[in-house]
């Protein structure tokens, strides 16, 4: 019979456990340190990532935490496919920051239950929106409940940048730009007899990609949205749609844009023609120190539609902010997200930025220095009132999804007629709002 | 028969019974201390997103809203006439059409290579392993890139060769092919390793009889390596399967699942209800189906794998 001896494994053991006791000792108090830190910091706002805003943050979130107690602790959307995607990841792994400056306003009928109602839970919610913006603006903005859970901030509006020496070598007016539909496809077929890629819009499925070809287009010639007051019917296949998507389907078919994406900016090399974007895109010029050759143009129309004063519309590419209910100090938050939008700021954010604040009067209130500058953005300025944005539907992502697949089979491959492939998505987008 | 253990100098009493058995849970109690990182890594990272991904596949649940109204079986009677959903499966199984036959005689010919004694046989082992164990992503985007027409290397190399110009990535009857290619070049350095394995294993004396018959190194191959390596052969068609239903990062990456849903795979798709349309309950309902899916697509194989062998 042998006798048990104290194994060493046991006290090997119970060393690990009086270090694996002591580490943890040590480890609370630091995370408890951890928490009150967060707390010190007030709260947490996230901003796009770009450099202009980047820049633009820092300076109003440092001027904020100069003169505040509640401190603001500021960073860019982390990283992701989409900052939609990061920030509804966030958003389920109670993450999300008390205030966030990147909202589009194609996610807040999903978001709305996570986001503050700016008229019911501040007193000066709604007159302090109406007076910046202006009700009409508020309104395209207001939840289907009537609430208003964002802030309309900016908006983007598609136009087109054209490149006015490959323009003026090739014959084209660039005092002149294309119009019509019909305008713009001859002029199209002029540049590809030069060799020169007229056009190279992203051909991605991705349903948020349609931003930047079709819908503008669609906009353009009707002047209307997709779905009916209710969001409740499509309203959209009609001849607008069919004529917009003909015109895509002539570009592709006539090779006047590749079937095809490309790694590089390829317009800021001074390679494609043009480009149907928002002013976002202007720091990417100036990079390629090619925006003294690039002038912008509306949205082209069907060749029927009338001369006007006024300008087609286009899609407003709005970028809102929101407050997250998670947050505690509410108060703190809306005069932080005031003081980010007031007027000094706009005109700031305007210059820096170069993308256009929702603001009354805002064309007037830039320097003229900076419209010497950069004098693509008077077009932009004025562009601005002519700007719808997409409709009140929790189902956005799914219906633009339905449109995305009827522009690729019908615009890209050809595969079926303008007509077939939007009554296929006119019935998807039903079928999903019967949902 | 091995005697009830007695404690040494026991008396029967009870504190020497608690003794002896303390000392017996103590052994128990360290190897479970051993095993217990993975037993909780396990249970939060696979039990309850399962148990929880059941829950939720009777459920509707939109992240945002706290609500979850019970709704039986709809989210599956829907999913059955859910047309994208089967499209999504059907270019899985393109996918593993093309994709697991090319990654086994792909891996066997590359392993039977370099089981030679050749010139530089580590760094080539190294080098065919070094796509399995680089991210996803990376991979992804590198491929998207050489792929890219206009600007790629491999379409302007079909051009520079007089090949016919092909939208590896742009036209809905390449997508699929191409990503299940790719996929075959980055799983392969695993497959090598398991066919390298068993290729030692192969007694030299088969080889060595094949030759005084006359067998020459084709036929020694078709008749000796191939047989020898069925096992593994199964194995490797298992295992590529499997991570074929899971497919997800490469279309993701390199096509978002277009044009025209021409590679989506069930996965993606998956992501899509889930992260897009925010219907986390339906999402989990084509997870179960899935899995279910993949089950059975393994048991056939095991059963198979099992009349193949004779065990």
């Amino acid at each position: 019979m042998s006798t048990r001896k104290p194994s060493s494994a046991h006290l090997i053991d119970r060393r690990h456990l009086v270090q694996a006791g002591a580490a943890i000792g040590v480890a609370l108090p630091t995370l408890s340190s951890l928490d009150v830190s967060a707390q010190d910091a007030g709260f947490t706002f996230w901003y796009a990532t770009n450099a202009s805003e980047t820049a633009f943050a820092h300076l109003v979130v440092d001027e904020w935490n100069a003169s505040e107690d509640v401190k603001v602790e500021a960073q860019p959307v982390p990283e992701g496919t989409t900052s939609e995607e990061v920030m509804l990841a966030a958003i389920a792994a109670g993450t999300q920051p008390s205030v966030y400056a990147n909202v589009n306003p194609s996610v807040v009928p999903q978001w709305k239950g996570a986001m503050v109602n700016l008229a019911e839970r501040y007193e000066d919610g709604e007159a302090f929106l109406i007076e910046r913006c202006g009700e009409d603006i508020v309104n395209q903005y207001r939840s289907s409940d009537g609430g208003i859970h964002q802030v309309p901030w900016k908006v983007n509006p598609v136009m087109i940048f054209y490149n006015t020496r490959i323009f003026s070598e090739n014959g084209l007016d660039p005092e002149n730009p294309p119009r019509t539909y019909s305008e713009a496809l001859a002029a199209m077929a002029t540049l590809k007899e030069a060799g020169i890629t007229s056009i190279q819009p992203n051909i991605d499925q991705t349903w948020y990609q349609r931003y930047f070809d079709w819908y503008p287009t669609f906009l353009a010639a009707g002047q209307q949205l997709l779905l009916n007051e209710d969001a409740t019917q499509a309203i959209f296949n009609n001849e607008y749609a069919v004529g917009a998507m003909n015109f895509w389907h002539e570009v592709y078919a006539n090779e006047y844009a590749p079937q095809a994406n490309s790694e590089q900016d390829r317009f800021s090399m001074g390679e494609v023609a043009m480009r149907m974007t928002g002013p976002w895109a202007i720091p990417d010029m100036v990079a390629g120190e090619m925006l003294d050759e690039v002038a912008v143009m509306p949205i082209w129309v069907p060749d029927d539609a009338p001369e006007t004063d006024g300008l087609p519309f286009t899609f407003a590419d709005a970028k809102n902010l929101g407050i997250m209910t998670t947050e505690e100090d509410l108060d703190a938050a809306w005069e932080f997200v005031k003081t980010y939008v007031s007027l000094d700021n706009d005109v700031r954010f305007f210059e820096m930025t170069q993308q256009i604040p929702l603001r009354l009067g805002l064309a007037e209130s830039a320097s003229d220095e900076f419209y010497a500058q950069y004098p693509q953005l008077k077009a932009f300025a004025a562009q601005a009132s002519y700007t719808l944005n997409l409709d009140n539907s929790d189902k956005l992502t799914e219906i633009f999804g339905a449109i995305s697949l009827a522009y690729q089979s019908a615009a890209i491959y050809g595969q079926q007629s303008a007509e077939d492939a939007l009554a296929e998505a006119e019935s998807t987008v039903n079928e999903i709002l019967s949902r | 028969m091995n005697n009830p253990p007695v404690a040494p100098g026991g008396n029967g009493s009870g504190a020497s019974r608690f003794r002896f058995r303390s000392s017996d849970d103590r052994i128990n109690w360290i190897a479970y201390l051993f095993v217990l990182p993975y037993v909780v890594f396990f249970a939060a990272m696979i039990a309850y997103p399962l148990g929880y991904a059941i829950y939720l596949a009777f459920h509707e649940w939109s992240v945002i809203d706290p609500a979850k109204p019970f709704v039986g079986l709809d989210n599956f009677r829907r999913l059955f006439n859910d047309s994208l959903f089967w499209k999504s499966l059907r270019n899985t199984v393109k996918f593993l059409v093309v994709n697991v036959p090319v990654t086994v005689a792909l891996s066997l010919i590359l392993a039977v290579a370099l089981n030679r004694p050749i010139q530089g046989r580590t760094f080539f082992r190294a080098a065919y392993f070094l796509p399995y164990v680089t991210a996803g992503v990376v991979v992804s985007l590198i491929w998207q890139w050489m792929l890219g027409a206009g600007t790629g290397i491999v379409p302007r190399f079909f051009e520079f060769v007089g090949l016919p110009k092909i939208g590896w990535l742009t036209d809905p009857s390449w997508t699929m092919i191409t990503i299940a290619l790719m996929v075959a070049w980055k799983q392969m350095g695993v497959y090598i390793i398991l066919y390298l394995g068993g290729l030692q294993g192969i007694p030299r004396s088969l080889y060595e009889a094949a030759e005084l018959d006359g067998a020459n190194g084709l036929q020694q191959l078709w008749t000796i390596t191939i047989p020898q390596l069925r096992p593994i052969t199964m194995l490797v068609v298992l295992l590529s399967t499997i991570v074929g239903f899971q497919l997800f990062t490469e279309p993701y990456i390199m096509t978002g699942g277009g044009p025209l849903n021409s590679s989506i795979s069930v996965v993606l798709y998956i992501y899509r209800v889930a992260f897009e349309r925010l219907e986390f309950g339906y999402a989990s309902a084509i997870g179960m189906v899935l899995a279910m899916f993949i089950m059975l697509t393994a048991l056939a194989q095991r059963i198979l794998l099992k009349e193949d062998t004779g065990r």
